[in-house]
């Protein structure tokens, strides 16, 4: 495997931009490779996904390449004051990585994961981009992020700060960042619905933000995201991400 | 322009190494739905000098600015202190490069031109000395090289003669690099010797770009080389700078030429 820092330009946001990828060994020319896009979690970045976990090791034996973006706290929006992270990850970075290797651009080889703040990212731009990604892996989060850690808006001076960077007044629904909205028009329109594996520790604070979007897709009639729910033993941290990575790529069957 | 630090694992090497890579950022569908290779950009191996490593051009110059107003990728691989070459005693650095790190750049970016008159090498000092032994023993694959202030001539690496600086070293350093110092000339690792070897089996010739400073101590060796390779035939074109001499803030100013150099000459 080869692991390499990515210092590119998006011209979405209008400056440098961080990211980590592993790619398999020996590519042939011509040949493209299936590909995980893995999003972090609040406070954390490019790397950490790297540094906290075996996922290089686990590329390596599917023979996949993973893509880590940097989103920095934005929760994968369009920020209102601050970045167009949501853009410039569900879009701009699929087209500027495809650019410099030979990624398969074919949806059946295109799946989007994340912890935390990146599970709710990987619902949100998995969602909205029904006919990119194939797969979604959701972990410990759920459509939303709240309660965030350190207390509920209006409560902690910090959460009240990134609430008012990426949001500020703004609403979400009927965007392309509304989550349930866009599942809901997958089922509606008859659009391909990727399938979803959501899993979230018992003791995970997340924990009732997970059974909302439980509730919701267990509503759905036949089960058009083959979605699949998990709830076990474990907490917010890196040794259950660590652990249910390896799943959410047994589910897409990798 | 994008910057690429990449870690990966090489065969030749038997370990793990890591390079730098500078790439035009061009979209998916530019580089992937390109038939006639107009978005695919000139590759350029750069090679670092002794006691420096993949991150030196990086650090020392402005190559980024260069490679991003010539629109090419530059791919700049560690040679560690093996002269590049395929050690009596160590790793085969040369094939590492020569064959290795091309194959390696052109399976991971797709963006790469394959096409041999695409496809060049240059270095400084030790490196200028890598990009000939490099150059000229896989003429197939690279069709234009630039040496930098090389160190190309063996009276000036070797003990028993004068020394200069870190340059010095014990015999046997040189000896696990190039095995017997008594038979360096007409070996493998002997520039003139490469290149005629081209000449009498009719391979491709390559074209050279040859630089450096009237003040650096490798100057004399610099115009004997050129001679001798002119004398065998070997197209190339010299430049000399007056009281410039063996350091990175000429270097800053030599890789322009070359990059120019590179791509105007057909």
């Amino acid at each position: 495997m080869a692991q390499i820092t990515v210092n590119w330009f998006s011209s979405t946001m209008l400056r440098c931009q961080n990211s980590t990828v592993i790619l398999p060994e020996g590519i042939k020319d011509g040949s493209t490779i299936p590909t995980l896009w893995l999003l972090h979690g609040k406070g954390d970045g490019h790397t950490t996904w790297s540094r906290n976990t075996s996922i290089e090791r686990y590329a390596k034996e599917r023979g996949i390449a993973v893509v880590m973006p940097d989103a920095e706290n934005s929760n994968y929006a369009d920020m209102a004051h601050g970045y167009p992270f949501y853009r410039t990850i569900a879009n701009e970075l699929f087209d500027v990585m495809g650019g410099f290797f030979n990624l398969s651009d074919k949806r059946e080889d295109n799946w989007i994961a994340g912890n935390s703040m990146g599970g709710g990212g990987a619902l949100k731009i998995g969602l909205a981009n029904p006919d990119r990604f194939s797969a979604i892996g959701c972990l410990s989060a759920g459509d939303t992020v709240f309660p965030f850690p350190g207390g509920k808006p209006g409560e902690n001076p910090d959460v009240d700060a990134i609430l008012k960077r990426v949001y500020d007044a703004r609403e979400t629904v009927g965007t392309e960042e509304d989550v349930l909205g866009n599942a809901q028009k997958i089922v509606t329109d008859g659009l391909p619905a990727p399938r979803i594996y959501h899993a979230i520790g018992k003791d995970d604070f997340l924990l009732s933000a997970a059974h909302r979007t439980r509730d919701f897709f267990a509503s759905l009639e036949g089960n058009p995201f083959d979605y699949t729910y998990v709830e076990d033993e474990g907490d917010h941290n890196w040794a259950y991400w660590d652990e249910h990575i390896v799943k959410f790529l047994d589910f897409v069957g990798v | 322009m994008a910057h690429l630090h990449v870690n990966f694992h090489s065969d030749i090497l038997g370990g793990n190494t890591s390079m730098n890579v500078l790439l035009p950022q061009r979209s998916r569908k530019m580089v992937h739905e390109d038939p006639d290779g107009r978005y695919h950009y000139p590759l350029l191996v750069l090679l670092h000098g002794m006691s420096d490593d993949y991150t030196s051009w990086m650090r020392l110059t402005s190559i980024e600015r260069y490679a991003e107003q010539a629109g090419i990728a530059v791919v700049m691989p560690s040679g560690s202190l093996s002269w590049y070459a395929d050690m009596a005693v160590g790793p085969e650095y040369r094939r590492f490069i020569g064959e290795e790190v091309v194959n390696v750049a052109r399976g991971m970016f797709p963006g790469i031109s394959r096409k041999y008159e695409d496809t060049w090498i240059t270095g400084s000092s030790m490196g200028g000395y890598g990009s000939l032994s490099i150059g000229l023993t896989y003429p197939e694959t690279f069709s234009k090289i630039g040496a930098i202030a090389p160190a190309v001539h063996p009276e000036w690496m070797f003990p028993g003669e004068e020394l200069f600086g870190y340059i010095g070293r014990p015999a046997s350093y040189w000896e696990d690099i190039f095995g017997d110092l008594s038979a360096f000339e007409g070996s493998k690792n002997d520039i003139a010797a490469l290149a005629r070897r081209i000449v009498d089996e009719g391979k491709p010739m390559p074209k050279l770009y040859q630089i450096v400073g009237t003040a650096d101590f490798l100057y004399k060796a610099n115009t004997a080389m050129r001679d001798t390779l002119r004398d065998i035939g070997m197209d190339l074109t010299y430049e000399e700078v007056p009281d410039a001499y063996h350091d990175w803030g000429f270097w800053d100013q030599f890789i322009r030429p070359i990059i120019k150099w590179m791509k105007e000459v057909k």
